[in-house]
């Protein structure tokens, strides 16, 4: 299928582009939405299309697509999916027409740039999990952050403004870092070309890995985000309009995982081994306090977000578990917290476009008047905990299955995180949804309408599919999550010492795949 | 005694010579001719300076011919680059102003013929590597901008500009001069390259006397550049200018005098001893300075005027990496200012339709609220200069900061670039600050002049030209970063 990442890629952008010629305006915006809807649908298909037709048996770069950009600088337009992107790639189409659907009624003013941003969005979105180029990469990390900050600064709530310009520099700090990082390695290595693929061949000197590492991992940090560097992340998931929510939850803190997993710890393995154990201490940091900080917020909104804190510790102490159960756990986690956060996002933008509140306590009693309503949000809910037979359990436990074989000690840790998710996510339902209702403009709350159910169908039934049968998606990590770990493990051989004989097959196995490709 | 004719390649010289030719045409048309006619006189100057451009472009420089006027007169790569700058700078100052409401009552063949000399000016500045010439042409484009900062002349503010840039710059223009006799006291030469040969072969010449000079040009060219401390003047003389003289100022200079002061700075070498210090420091305080000072300005024009000095700091980053990887730094240079131009010149166009739409020709922040509701089309193309002016993809300002940053970085200044980048994040706030305004907050009222000014298609084509290289040097930038690599060479 020649072309179809870059169909897939640039796809979202035309149509944003496209917008420009419809007319916006009170009453009319019709046109607008439903082009906008049409356009990240047709992206959903082709990308679809691209997942049947992925190999899942290989582990390498699929459909790659490289031309040359900029051939002084050694700079190429090359994309690519592997089994860790690909997953990224379709919860982004996925997740991008539900968030334009969920807008329909939600965004009333200048809906044209309002869909315009979403699909220049997507595009960069899709850009950072396809570009295998360093420039190209860091031009979608980079090129992305326009559009999400108009999203947050222009359609958001009160203090849009405040948590915008936070969100944007906060994030931008981190990426310049990176920048020095990717220009330095690019001098240093002499490899003279920024094609990703190209530097994992080359090792870097030991000397100068913890710098770059240290370079690359404050920006992804910042990103997924990892405490102490969360702080944007409450501000900007409460003021952004719900859909801006969805995809900040859903897709842009993964922009942050996935780097750590295709950048930082393959191209800098012994700093990235160096640095192990202060990012899982920081990861479980994160999960039992963004745990006990969800539990204490009165606004639903802000709970959720905290949560994603805590969620995104468990990808992290996946990936840095250095195993094959974690690094496939953390992908199939980020995919889930996208689906079950996305949701969740969607549950509290369904209540706040009824009573234009999100504290809990406006709230108790909604399964009497909502009932529809109130068992999605339960098995959202329940996804969000980690309840077997849901999409949630399934990363967690295979998570927590490669940190015990790393260490006991951070499986306990990292299991409280998930008794406490139980905890302020009941404790919530049971404010929420059961009890009497105690607050009267609740009585007269309309339930689903049928665009609701529309955006929620999908979710749901992901919730289940990836709860119930898991297999397709590890059958298309593994090969590359054990590629990813051979590449992680291999320069450690040549540093470390006492290689570990299961990690030296997986090398082997490795190094012979390369050979047949 | 022998007289050696001089060596003279006219084709070369005629990029220079246009804009002068033009210059007078423009002043005898608007006294003698045609008195009043702005259009005829905006399209002579504007055919002129295509003329030149077409000319320099269709140029090619040679190793051979590239001297003329034993040196005097250089037409390499790096000019012909420059040229092409300047040239462009000069177009959009004359699109801008005659967009610009507040210029419609003054003499307009005198401004069209400054800029035209300012521009020839410019061009031999960035055209020799002969001392005095350097200062013959610094003093011809200062002359011409000390009048035009004071174009308005019934505006207190103006006067003040022009007064307080008149002295200043003639204080620095002192400096200047002094560094180059003491330049050519030590080495017995006003001719950069006899001066790098005479440093090479002769170490007494690289006494004192000679750092001192070196010391003395480069608070001269640093004064040109507004870089830090030597920037004092330029927030004042920016605001107080007509603001199409605001934007030339800030672009044409800069590329002349950052021109002089590479040839400068590249031929003294290693004799230059710890100058590259002395420049590494002025880099990060002109950066910073103007960073954070520009954080708290209210008025657009000010905060545009401390964010062409923090340029200029990002321009120095290239000067101090020069001499340690002095391709990367020179093209990077040089594609920073082309860039330059357009998203600067963009943004000032922008801000002169701005104030011509307000009765009181403001230029406040305040002024832009809520631009994207009623002119969505004039705050998109600002808000694309401001993510330009930033340094965010993908726009032409982003591969110029990546080039600055790889050729300070190849050139070992790890700490140089760490500062500039993060200067450049502080730098984010106060342009994206725009963007909120004109798309996060609601229009407020004032009166608005609705009557478009006549000459409004002047500044949409400027504005269209500006977005369109300024979005085309950001995504496709290979063929023009290929000219600017090829424009290093320097040709003795």
């Amino acid at each position: 299928m020649p072309g179809i990442i870059t169909s897939i890629l640039f796809l979202p952008m035309l149509g944003g582009l496209l917008l420009l010629l419809l007319r916006e305006g009170e009453g009319r915006d019709g046109g607008v939405r439903a082009f906008a809807l049409a356009a990240s649908l047709v992206t959903f298909a082709l990308s679809a299309v691209m997942y049947l037709g992925f190999r899942p048996d290989y582990a390498g770069m699929q459909f790659v697509e490289e031309a040359a950009w900029i051939p002084r600088f050694g700079i190429s337009y090359k994309v690519g999916v592997d089994g860790i992107s690909l997953l990224l790639v379709m919860l982004t189409t996925i997740l991008t027409p539900v968030a334009i659907l969920f807008s329909f009624d939600d965004v009333r003013k200048k809906t044209r740039l309002y869909y315009m941003s979403l699909l220049f969005l997507e595009t960069g979105m899709l850009g950072v999990f396809f570009a295998l180029d360093f420039f190209l990469f860091y031009v979608f990390w980079e090129g992305m952050l326009i559009p999400m900050y108009l999203i947050i600064g222009v359609w958001g709530g009160g203090r849009r403004i405040y948590a915008a310009v936070k969100f944007f520099l906060y994030t931008m700090a981190g990426s310049v870092l990176m920048l020095v990082a990717i220009i330095w390695l690019y001098f240093a290595s002499g490899v003279g070309t920024f094609d990703i693929l190209a530097h994992f061949r080359e090792p870097v000197d030991a000397a100068l890995q913890p710098w770059l590492f240290a370079a690359f991992a404050i920006s992804f940090a910042i990103k997924v985000p990892i405490f102490p560097f969360h702080t944007w992340l409450p501000d900007a998931h409460v003021e952004a309009p719900t859909a801006g929510s969805v995809i900040l939850a859903g897709v842009l803190l993964k922009m942050g995982t996935y780097g750590f997993m295709r950048l930082a710890m393959p191209l800098f393995p012994t700093a990235a081994r160096e640095f192990a154990f202060l990012i899982i201490c920081l990861a479980l940091v994160g999960i039992i306090y963004g745990a006990l900080m969800a539990m204490v917020q009165t606004d639903v909104k802000k709970l959720v977000a905290y949560s994603s804190v805590s969620h995104l510790g468990f990808v992290m102490l996946g990936l840095f578990s250095f195993n094959l159960l974690g690094a496939s756990g953390s992908v199939i986690q980020m995919v889930n917290h996208g689906i079950s956060s996305g949701a969740l996002f969607l549950i509290v933008g369904f209540i706040y476009s009824r009573r234009h509140t999100r504290q809990i306590d406006e709230f108790g009693g909604l399964l009497r008047v909502m009932p529809v309503f109130s068992t999605f949000f339960i098995i959202t809910a329940l996804s969000s905990i980690g309840l077997p037979g849901l999409n949630g359990f399934v990363g967690e436990f295979t998570i927590l299955l490669g940190a015990f074989e790393r260490n006991a000690w951070f499986a306990v840790i990292a299991a409280t995180g998930v008794v406490l998710s139980a905890v302020y996510m009941l404790w919530m339902l049971q404010r929420v949804l059961f009890g009497e209702v105690s607050v009267r403009a609740n009585l007269g709350l309309a339930d689903m309408n049928r665009r609701e159910w529309l955006v929620m169908l999908p979710m749901v039934a992901l919730m289940f599919w990836i709860g119930l049968y898991p297999k397709p998606l590890f059958n298309r990590i593994e090969p590359s999550a054990e590629a990813w770990l051979s590449q992680v493990n291999r320069r450690v051989l040549r540093v470390e010492k006492a290689p570990d004989l299961k990690l030296q097959k997986n090398a082997l196995a490795y190094a012979q795949r390369v050979e047949v490709k | 005694m022998d007289i050696v004719h001089p060596t003279i390649h006219w084709g070369y010289l005629l990029p220079v010579i246009l804009p002068v030719c033009g210059a007078v045409l423009v002043l005898m048309w608007d006294a003698f001719l045609a008195k009043g006619e702005r259009s005829v006189i905006v399209i002579i100057t504007l055919v002129t300076l295509a003329a030149a451009l077409g000319v320099t472009l269709g140029a090619r420089a040679l190793p051979g011919l590239a001297a003329s006027f034993g040196g005097m007169y250089l037409f390499d790569g790096f000019t012909q680059f420059l040229y092409v700058v300047i040239l462009f700078a000069s177009i959009f100052a004359v699109l801008i102003a005659a967009a610009q409401r507040e210029l419609d009552e003054t003499p307009a063949g005198e401004y069209y013929g400054l800029i035209l000399f300012a521009t020839s000016g410019m061009m031999l500045m960035a055209a020799t590597r002969n001392l005095l010439m350097i200062f013959v042409g610094l003093e011809v484009f200062s002359l011409s901008l000390y009048v035009l900062a004071g174009y308005l002349r019934s505006r207190p503010e103006g006067n003040e500009a022009s007064l307080k840039y008149f002295l200043l710059g003639s204080f620095a223009s002192g400096f200047l001069l002094y560094g180059m006799a003491l330049i050519y006291g030590a080495t017995g030469s006003v001719d950069l390259i006899e001066i790098a040969t005479r440093l090479h072969e002769n170490p007494a010449s690289r006494g004192a006397a000679f750092l001192m000079g070196l010391g003395f040009m480069v608070v001269g060219l640093g004064f040109k550049v507004a870089a830090a401390p030597f920037y004092m003047w330029t927030p004042d003389v920016y605001e107080g200018a007509p603001t199409a003289v605001t934007a030339f100022m800030s672009v044409g200079p800069k590329a002349a005098a950052f021109a002089a002061f590479f040839r400068v700075f590249l031929s003294a070498g290693d004799a230059g001893g710890s100058l590259d210090t002395v420049l590494w420091v002025m880099a990060v305080l002109t950066m910073s300075l103007a960073n954070l000072v520009a954080i708290w300005q209210t008025c657009v024009k000010r905060m545009l005027a401390y964010s062409s000095i923090a340029h200029a700091g990002y321009l120095m980053v290239a000067l101090v990496a020069s001499r340690s990887s002095v391709e990367l730094a020179t093209s990077g240079f040089l594609y920073y200012m082309l860039v330059y131009v357009f998203m600067n010149m963009g943004a000032f166009c922008v801000l002169i339709l701005i104030s011509n739409m307000r009765e009181d020709g403001g230029t406040k922040l305040d002024n832009l609220a809520g631009l994207a509701s009623f002119r969505p089309g004039l705050a998109a193309a600002m808000a694309v200069f401001m993510v330009s002016l930033s340094g965010l993809p993908p726009t032409g300002g982003f591969v110029a900061k990546f080039h600055v940053f790889s050729a300070a970085l190849n050139g070992g200044y790890v700490w140089l670039t760490v500062i500039a980048v993060l200067n450049s994040v502080v730098a984010v706030y106060y342009y994206l600050r725009l963007v909120v305004v004109m798309y996060m907050r609601e229009p407020e009222g004032g009166a608005m002049s609705s009557a478009p000014h006549p000459g409004w298609s002047y500044a949409v084509a400027a504005l269209v030209l500006a977005v369109a290289s300024t979005l085309q040097l950001g995504i496709f930038p290979s063929s023009v970063l290929d000219f600017a690599h090829r424009s290093t060479v320097f040709f003795n």
